[in-house]
């Protein structure tokens, strides 16, 4: 469930590796991820995981030395509440939270992007006012469109002219035009996407989700099937094979997981917990 | 181009793309959720404490896959 949401969205996986030390093992020591070490180090602090049959277990926040538990959350959080409880914890443990050799120096730039990955939106802002090159620019309205403030991020990307942060502003005005429900605008920005390009993945994904709220149910799942054949190891693919796997429900028989046997296209049996929100009624 | 905006653009382009570093240990090698994992666990607990950072321990409830898949 995770993997397919809060930990493929780049805030979290940002917010991570900035300040965190991340780790995943599979409690079954037999498993591909199975790890003795780790599951003696956490059954000694959540000894309700010790049986082979467990709720999907929580993320444990831990201290560096792992014997204490600093935090939890939930195994169908939300983005919104993975971050949340990440920051908590940094809050709530600034000894774990410094700044890292040399991340306090750098570019206005580098700093911001520092800032953003902390969530620290209005510092970073603060910190390219002034700034006038097309990279500042473009990281700016970055950050105003998350803010919330569509019409200030679109001014500034009219502004960039920079032909190699061609495919960069036309991703970042996709993203203003999925925040802003405009789906008949966000399938025509990603039409034609360079299929060679880094971020193709994720526009195919985001021009499934336009399909998908234009109606066009069947063209959404071939577009997020297509990605999943090619890029089955990839973030977009996996957020991809939740959105095609709630979007096979039948609308009076929604199911979390698969009952027939059959598994998602990525090889799952499902997505228990929560409903996909990328695909939830704007 | 500059050099400061090569160097701007680069940073500007990390803080979009996917994570460029990961632990070089099947199965985590094809992880693409653009998290930087450490793998194994006692390679987890000596970066976490070289660096003085909270560990983020996600045990799953089984089913992982040698392909990097749960």
């Amino acid at each position: 469930m995770l993997r397919a949401g809060p930990f493929s969205d780049e805030d979290v996986s940002a917010l991570l590796n900035r300040r965190f030390v991340s780790f995943y093992f599979d409690l079954d020591t037999g498993g591909a991820a199975g790890d003795a070490a780790a599951r003696k180090a956490v059954v000694a602090v959540r000894p309700n995981l010790r049986g082979m049959t467990v709720v999907p277990p929580p993320v444990l926040l831990m201290s560096p030395d792992a014997s204490r538990v600093l935090g939890e959350i939930n195994n169908f959080a939300s983005e919104a509440d993975v971050l949340a409880g990440l920051l908590e914890a940094l809050e709530r443990h600034p000894e774990y939270a410094k700044p890292a050799d040399g991340e306090d120096a750098g570019t206005p730039i580098q700093r911001a992007v520092v800032l953003a990955e902390l969530q620290r939106t209005d510092e970073a802002l603060k910190l390219l006012e002034g700034v006038e090159d097309d990279a500042a620019t473009l990281l700016r309205a970055r950050l105003l469109r998350k803010s919330g403030k569509a019409a200030r991020a679109r001014k500034l990307l009219d502004r960039i002219s920079d032909p190699e942060l061609a495919i960069a502003v036309r991703m970042e005005r996709a993203s203003v035009a999925w925040q802003a429900g405009e789906f008949e605008d966000l399938e025509k920005l990603l039409a034609e996407f360079p299929a060679d390009h880094a971020r193709a993945t994720e526009a195919a994904y985001y021009r499934g989700l336009a399909q998908y709220h234009l109606g066009d149910i069947e063209d959404a799942k071939a577009t997020w099937k297509r990605l999943i054949a090619e890029f089955e190891h990839d973030r977009w693919a996996y957020r991809a094979d939740w959105a095609f796997f709630e979007a096979s429900q039948a609308d009076d028989g929604f199911v979390t997981l698969s009952s027939s046997g059959s598994k998602t296209l990525l090889g799952r049996i499902g997505y228990a917990g929560r409903q996909n929100p990328d695909l939830a009624r704007r | 181009m500059t050099r400061n905006l090569i160097a701007a653009t680069a940073a500007v382009t990390a803080l979009a793309s996917l994570s460029p570093l990961r632990a070089q240990q099947e199965p985590v090698c094809k992880d693409q959720t653009g998290i930087d994992w450490v793998l194994p666990f006692e390679a987890a607990v000596e970066h976490a404490e070289a660096t003085n950072r909270i560990l983020m321990v996600k045990p799953i409830a089984f089913g992982t896959t040698r392909d990097g898949g749960w």
